[in-house]
């Protein structure tokens, strides 16, 4: 077990370093002077030489490379410099602030995929081919087909305009995070359900299942079985829609004007503001190195055929 | 004595967006107590399909008709909660494939005191307690041990040995043993086929035994049903299905064994000779 896991935790280093690398270079890509933005952000006129000294200052000057690794040695130290439109302000200061709105959004989130998805799926295997069934699948597939801004604007419309229940927007209270946590969650409660359910069907067919039946088992215990196995499965899947959920969060963030890093990200990203976009983009991509690193682990440690192997 | 079952125009349907497709029609028979039955046919022929009708495992979209009186109880007319409290305790089943037949995600011991509590009604303690013994009887050196494996960490055989220990506990009427040995190495089909004389012998427990297997089925049975493409083609006393088979079909599965026995008897019998001729034994050969 020690040995895959140091395994997996080297295998995760060359992806890191790349992981980094693009997010570095895609943003330096942009065609744009770095410099000349961070002057006209600030409302500066810029001139040539106003430009060269702001490129100076900022390192620009210097060889890719020796940027490249310069920042991310500074990254390292989790420094990601200062943001470009306020210069009082570290990059991971401004993450750390909105980092806790977005975790507990996607959190929250994360709750309504569990809770909603394992019990439709549920029922949905059971009653295979009811009226009930069919019905589920008929919503996950508009749950599916339906784009989150779409659906986040229509509720905003019918419960916050229409029927004035909930807020449109911000952190007020557990009542602002019902719309954006139900638009966030909802595509991926139809793809668990969808996934439980079927795997469900297929676990059925195992003879295991039969052989429990034929022990005589209530059937309550043959679908905690048949539930086990299933989730088994599922959980890679649903492991990887936490990161899903924290990066999948900036359009929701900037409809319902949730105060997370995805909105901190949209604005730098208008503001031209590179540190805070680096530095977002790295997060997210390690976010999700770390989470399907956790996930392997996980589901081969619960595993009983797998410990084996380890 | 009144019989332990009757079964009488058992059919068995599958319904598909064409209609209904018969997949087994007027299976008849009779099983005495402390009796064993054989039902032997090629793969498809509705074996596994008749048994599992009878305990009403069969899922949705089937439909089962006809009769099937157990201890003067109406088996298909049962309501689906009682079928099941019949279900190893009055009427078990020993599967074919051992290796799948237990949940991979749970430890032996927990499979097999889940059942022991849900029909005995007893502590979970007292469940692993009988579980322990029932491994025990069945001469399974380190009981306690084997209860904290997973399926995947032990053999086939003793899988089957683990099923047939969970099977006996409960002291069912009837065993209805689906290709027991199918999946096993000849060694352990041969330990396995022990057991099942064991159970026979008891005299206490009736016995169905499924396979295509004649040599198995010769050793265990007194009543032969001999099925094809879901129909009954022949039943009657194991001796005179087996010696003077009436139908074509079971003639056929007859002559086939009884070929297949004579050509490896003279193949061994030839190269017997041979070695006695060349002044060697045979296990050098």
């Amino acid at each position: 077990m020690r040995r895959y896991v140091l395994s997996r935790l080297l295998a995760a280093v060359p992806l890191l370093l790349g992981v980094s690398f693009l997010a570095f270079v895609l943003v330096t890509l942009i065609p744009a002077d770095p410099a000349e933005v961070a002057l006209r952000v600030n409302e500066i006129i810029p001139s040539p030489e106003l430009i060269e000294l702001q490129r100076k200052e900022l390192g620009l000057d210097q060889p890719f490379w020796e940027r490249y690794v310069r920042w991310l040695g500074n990254s390292l130290r989790l420094d990601f410099g200062h943001s470009y439109t306020n210069h009082h302000r570290t990059v991971a200061g401004e993450l750390g602030r909105c980092l806790p709105a977005t975790l507990s959004l996607a959190g929250v989130s994360l709750l309504f995929v569990v809770g909603a998805s394992i019990p439709l799926a549920v029922a949905s295997a059971m009653t295979r081919d009811s009226l009930f069934d069919r019905l589920v699948r008929t919503l996950v597939f508009f749950g599916t087909a339906m784009p989150n801004y779409w659906v986040a604007f229509l509720a905003i419309w019918l419960f916050a305009v229409h029927f004035d229940l909930l807020p449109t927007g911000g952190d007020e209270g557990w009542r602002s995070y019902l719309l954006p946590a139900f638009t966030l969650s909802m595509t991926y409660i139809s793809t668990y359900v969808r996934l439980i359910r079927n795997t469900m069907l297929a676990v059925m067919q195992e003879p295991f299942v039969l052989y429990a039946r034929a022990r005589g088992l209530p059937e309550a215990a043959v679908v905690r079985h048949v539930l086990k196995n299933s989730l088994q499965s599922s959980l890679t899947a649903l492991g990887m829609s936490v990161p899903q959920l924290i990066a999948g969060s900036f359009v929701v963030e900037n409809i319902f004007a949730w105060p997370g890093v995805g909105r901190l990200c949209v604005s730098a990203i208008f503001n031209r503001d590179y540190p805070v976009i680096q530095a977002y983009v790295l997060m997210m991509g390690v976010l999700f190195i770390v989470c399907n690193l956790l996930v392997d682990i996980i589901s081969a440690m619960i595993d009983p055929r797998r410990q084996a192997e380890l | 004595m009144s019989a332990l079952l009757t079964v009488r125009g058992l059919d068995v349907a599958l319904k598909t967006k064409k209609g209904a497709r018969t997949l087994v029609s007027g299976v008849d028979f009779t099983l005495e107590p402390g009796g064993a039955m054989g039902i032997l046919g090629e793969s498809g022929s509705g074996k596994s399909l008749t048994c599992r009708a009878v305990m009403g495992l069969l899922g949705e979209g089937f439909t089962v008709s006809g009769r099937a009186e157990f201890q003067d109880r109406e088996l298909l007319s049962l309501p689906p909660k009682a079928m099941r409290a019949l279900c190893g305790r009055e009427i078990a089943m020993i599967m074919q494939h051992p290796l799948t037949s237990f949940d991979p995600l749970c430890v032996i011991g927990d499979q097999m005191a889940e059942t022991f509590r849900f029909h005995l009604e007893t502590s979970r303690e007292a469940a692993w307690e009988i579980a322990r013994d029932a491994l025990a009887a069945m001469r399974i050196a380190d009981p306690g041990h084997i209860l904290t494996l997973y399926p995947h960490q032990l053999s086939g055989g003793m899988l089957q040995r683990v099923m047939i220990g969970l099977t006996l506990t409960l002291r069912p009427a009837l065993v209805i043993a689906d290709e027991p040995t199918t999946a096993l190495d000849s060694v352990t089909q041969f330990e396995i086929m022990k057991e099942l004389v064991r159970i026979r012998e008891s005299g206490r427990t009736s016995l169905i035994f499924i396979s295509h297997d004649l040599g198995a089925m010769r050793m265990l049975v007194d009543t032969a049903l001999v099925m094809h493409q879901g129909r009954q083609v022949e039943y009657g006393p194991a001796q005179a299905v087996f010696n003077r088979p009436q139908s074509d079909h079971a003639r056929y599965l007859i002559e086939t064994r009884n070929a297949l026995t004579s050509r490896f008897l003279a193949y061994a019998g030839r190269r017997a000779g041979l070695d006695r001729e060349r002044g060697c034994c045979r296990a050098a050969g």
